[in-house]
């Protein structure tokens, strides 16, 4: 495997990390300033906050495509 | 004969891969349960002492372990051992810093809302059922990374690093669920 493969992936992760912080923060903001009825959005936020993780970092797709 | 040794061996490593899998799987669904547990015994309340700038703070370091374990593994897949070794001991270091956090929530925990409590039960009960597997999770990525002083990891021959990086990301994305479930839900 060629090392030039690497760097594009190494910028995916920083890609990666930055939205996961923007939902943490989001999530942070909406918890902490409204007071009542936040909690279907806070469960949108955390399934669209899972999705990236287990998409990018954990490579789902390798289960039915292993060559990913 | 090499290509089918190659092909013996790739289809190990999907086996393991489908075993992980269906481990995590079972594992979510205590997670979940405890995670419902939160609405049935406490509904939607939270005691306003919970320390939120600490939550967030933890959860964006756990976040960080991350980025740094998934950058272990792709180091570790293109043989680039240094980078391998630097990146999980970041992870190590970001994952003990994580249980300290956590120790720090529970040391006031313990004076605002003890275990006796409806919210201290499910408080204590599911961040030390996390802790445990952030602990677990040390341990796994501590291992590959002493194998790795006698190992190359490199291409066709990580299949440690991405278990224990697997597993990594599965406690990652526990926490996603857990953070707002137990600091933000009201």
């Amino acid at each position: 495997m060629h090392k030039s493969g690497m760097k594009p992936k190494l910028r995916l992760g920083f890609v990666v990390f930055g939205v996961l912080v923007a939902i943490e923060v989001a999530e942070y903001v909406l918890g902490t300033s409204i007071q009542k009825g936040v909690w279907p959005f806070l469960a949108v936020l955390a399934v669209i906050g899972a999705w990236p993780i287990v998409n990018y970092f954990m490579h789902i797709k390798q289960l039915w495509r292993p060559e990913e | 004969m090499a290509a089918a040794a190659k092909t013996r061996g790739e289809d190990r490593v999907a086996i393991y891969r489908l075993g992980l899998w269906l481990f995590m799987g079972s594992e979510s669904f205590l997670f979940l349960a405890l995670l419902f547990s939160r609405f049935y015994l406490q509904g939607v309340q939270r005691p306003a002492e919970l320390n939120q700038p600490l939550g967030l703070v933890i959860s964006i370091v756990l976040l960080l372990s991350s980025l740094s374990a998934y950058r272990g593994e792709t180091c570790a897949v293109y043989g680039d051992q240094a980078g391998f070794r630097r990146n999980i001991l970041v992870t190590i270091g970001l994952g003990f810093l994580f249980l300290v956090g956590v120790g720090i929530e529970w040391s006031e925990g313990f004076h605002f809302f003890p275990p006796s409590t409806g919210f201290g039960t499910v408080f204590f009960t599911l961040t030390g059922f996390h802790a445990f597997h952030v602990l677990t999770g040390v341990l796994a990525l501590a291992a590959v990374l002493v194998r790795g002083r006698k190992v190359q990891y490199g291409p066709g021959s990580y299949w440690a690093v991405e278990g224990a990086v697997k597993y990594w990301h599965f406690v990652d994305v526990a926490w996603v669920f857990i953070y707002p479930t137990l600091y933000l839900v009201s």
